[in-house]
Parts: structure tokens; C-alpha cells; sequence
């Protein structure tokens, strides 16, 4: 799971959404577009934000809690 | 050949993320700062060992601990203020990277006055 | 294991890919179904206007001329009015439309407009049969108009997403 995989899974969800979007943008529903553009944003961001929380808290750990 | 796999992680993450620059930014963003992260966790236990092999040294050289813990934690800030900072610049929010190192600045300094103040004794203890 | 997270990325990526085809097939085909019915409704309203033929016959011709599909209305009611038992040449047609409506891919507009048909048919004088089968043929044209345009826009964005759903599925489950 913690490996070059997960920048991939990131980067192919982002490609998904870019091409989805625009595709939908082309068919006149801009609107819907948007909407998986957001849906995207907040999958991948749950994704980092949780690999953020555990960057964090190995910080603490490293350098003595802070 | 460690290194190997962490540069590979590296480039590939600045392949990806100069491609998700030009559709969406804002994944852009996100993938260096899983990228960053990513490449931490896996050194983790590196630095750990570096880490125990400074704190052996400095009991050797009977430096006070509390001294060797703020210096380790300055160090800590240093390392998560500059990564923030970066990822930030890049993704080009450059005043809110700057409010950042100004935090960092700030709290190392707090961190630090013990330090300032523990040497000042001495030194005027040497001058006596 | 691998062998089957691999199987299991192609059956989903295969499943949402074929339902966007689908989906855009069915754009695809309603505008030719459209035009077949007003085809149909021209040859009845001919029949009407200058035949002397039973409705029966009538309808039989129209559903030759209407083709596969949107022709098993005709057929469908046809075949209703010929098994007798009472009913209306109106509640046949009524009934047909129903009967079929689902194995065409025609939707509730075009259907409510065919439905509208049913208390004229083979009831009232003649003009104004030819009346109400005219304005159906009308209105069938502007709904033809609007299912090619519809099909412009959305036969090729149906299939995209298809495909790139499924992608998008294989990426968050792997």
C-alpha cells in the first residue's frame, strides 16, 4: 500500500476526473462535470490527508513529540 | 540499494505531478504532499537510527538531555516547516508559505532561548 | 491473487463499458425509430384518406412500412382488433402502444402523443382522422429534431463515461 502504487492510484483518479470532466463539459453538462471534478478532489484528499496524519504523528515520534 | 527506490518514487511522483499540473492543480497539490509524505515514512527508520546514534554521542559528551531534546525538536520543526513551505510555493500560494516559515522561525526561536541562555552562563562563567 | 484482482478490474471495467454503450446505443437509435413511426402514421393517414380499406389491413400496411421496431405497434394493434372480443379500434391502439413501448426506445413524449391517438382512430369522420394523424406526424418531426440533437451530444459522452468510470472504479477498489 505504501509504495510508488498509491502515486499512481492518486494520479490515475486525478487523470479520470480531468478527461471525465471534460468530456462532460463537451456534452454541454458543465454543471455535472464540476460535480466529479469535486467528488475527485475530496476521494483523493481523504486518501492524503490521512497519509498526512501519519507523516505528522512519525514527526512527533522522531524528533521527541513536539 | 535504498536510494534507488526512493529516487524512483521521486521521479515518478514529478512525472505525475507535472502532468496533473496542467488539468487539475489542485491534485497536483495533493500527490506532492503524498509523495513527500510517502518517501518520509519510508526513511523513517533511518532517521530513527540517526537520532539514537546523536543522543548516545551527546550523554557521552555529558551535554545536558533536556538541551539535546529542543535541538532535536528544532530540528523536526525545521524539516516539517521547510516541507510545507515548499509544497506550498509550488502549488504557488507563496504568501501563505511564508506566514508558515515565519511560524517555524518563531517556534524555533522559542525552543531555542534555553539554549542561548544556558551558553551566555557559561561564557560568562569563563569570563569571571 | 494477482490473477484475480486482474480478472476482477476486467469484469467491472467490461460491465460499466458496456452499459455506456448501451446507453449510447439507445440515443443512437431512437431518432430512426421516430422517423419510422411518422413513416407508419403517413401510410395509415393515406390509407384513411383515400383507401376504402378495414382498419385491420390498414394498420398491417403501416407496419410494413414502419419497419421492426416502431412497426409492432401497428402489427401489435392489428393483431388485437382482428382477434375481436369487443374492444375498440382506439383501446387496441391504447393497449399496443403499451405492450410494446418497452421493447422500443422510444420514450413518454413520443408514447403520450401515439396514446393521444387512440379516441380518433377509426371513431370519428374521416377529415378529422386525417386532422389528428397530420398533427401526430408533427409533432413526432419536432421530437425527431430534438432526438438527433440529443444524440449529438450524448451518444459519444455516454460511452466515455462508461469506459472511464470503470477505470475510475478499478483505481479506487485495486
Amino acid at each position: 500500500m505504501l509504495d510508488v502504487s498509491l502515486l499512481f492510484k492518486i494520479a490515475g483518479v486525478g487523470i479520470i476526473v480531468a478527461v471525465m470532466a471534460t468530456v462532460l463539459k463537451q456534452a454541454g453538462k458543465d454543471e455535472q462535470g464540476q460535480m466529479v471534478t469535486l467528488v475527485g478532489v475530496l476521494l483523493v484528499m481523504m486518501v492524503v490527508v490521512s497519509l498526512l496524519g501519519k507523516f505528522f504523528s512519525l514527526v512527533r515520534t522522531t524528533f521527541m513529540f513536539q | 540499494m535504498e536510494v534507488v527506490k526512493i529516487v524512483g518514487i521521486g521521479l515518478v511522483a514529478g512525472m505525475l505531478i507535472s502532468i496533473l499540473r496542467q488539468q487539475k492543480p489542485e491534485l497536483a497539490m495533493q500527490l506532492s504532499i503524498a509523495a513527500a509524505a510517502l518517501i518520509f515514512l519510508l526513511m523513517v527508520s533511518r532517521i530513527m537510527q540517526v537520532v539514537d546514534v546523536m543522543q548516545t554521542l551527546s550523554a557521552r559528551a555529558q551535554v545536558d538531555q533536556a538541551h539535546m531534546g529542543a535541538i532535536l525538536k528544532i530540528i523536526g520543526i525545521a524539516y516539517v516547516t521547510d516541507f510545507g513551505s515548499q509544497v506550498l510555493q509550488d502549488a504557488g500560494e507563496r504568501s501563505v508559505a511564508s506566514k508558515v516559515e515565519m511560524a517555524g522561525k518563531i517556534l524555533i526561536i522559542l525552543l531555542a532561548l534555553p539554549i542561548l541562555l544556558a551558553i551566555l552562563d557559561t561564557v560568562l562563567k569563563l569570563l569571571e | 491473487m494477482l490473477l484475480a484482482k486482474v480478472a476482477g478490474a476486467v469484469l467491472v471495467m467490461g460491465a460499466t463499458t458496456c452499459a455506456g454503450w448501451q446507453v449510447a446505443a439507445r440515443y443512437a437509435r431512437r431518432p430512426g425509430q421516430l422517423r419510422d413511426l411518422q413513416t407508419g402514421l403517413a401510410v395509415l393517414q393515406t390509407e384513411v384518406e383515400y383507401g376504402a380499406t378495414p382498419l385491420p389491413e390498414a394498420l398491417q400496411r403501416a407496419a410494413r412500412a414502419a419497419g421492426p421496431v416502431a412497426g409492432q405497434i401497428f402489427a401489435e394493434s392489428a393483431r388485437r382488433l382482428a382477434a375481436g372480443g369487443g374492444v375498440t379500434a382506439g383501446e387496441c391502439w391504447e393497449q399496443a402502444v403499451e405492450a410494446v413501448a418497452d421493447t422500443t426506445d422510444l420514450g413518454p413524449e413520443e408514447l403520450s402523443v401515439l396514446k393521444a391517438l387512440a379516441p380518433v382512430l377509426g371513431a370519428s369522420d374521416r377529415a378529422d382522422q386525417i386532422r389528428h394523424l397530420q398533427l401526430a406526424r408533427h409533432r413526432l418531426e419536432s421530437e425527431e429534431a430534438r432526438a438527433r440533437e440529443e444524440r449529438q451530444r450524448y451518444e459519444r459522452m455516454a460511452r466515455y463515461l462508461g469506459v472511464l468510470s470503470g477505470a475510475a472504479l478499478v483505481l479506487i477498489l485495486i
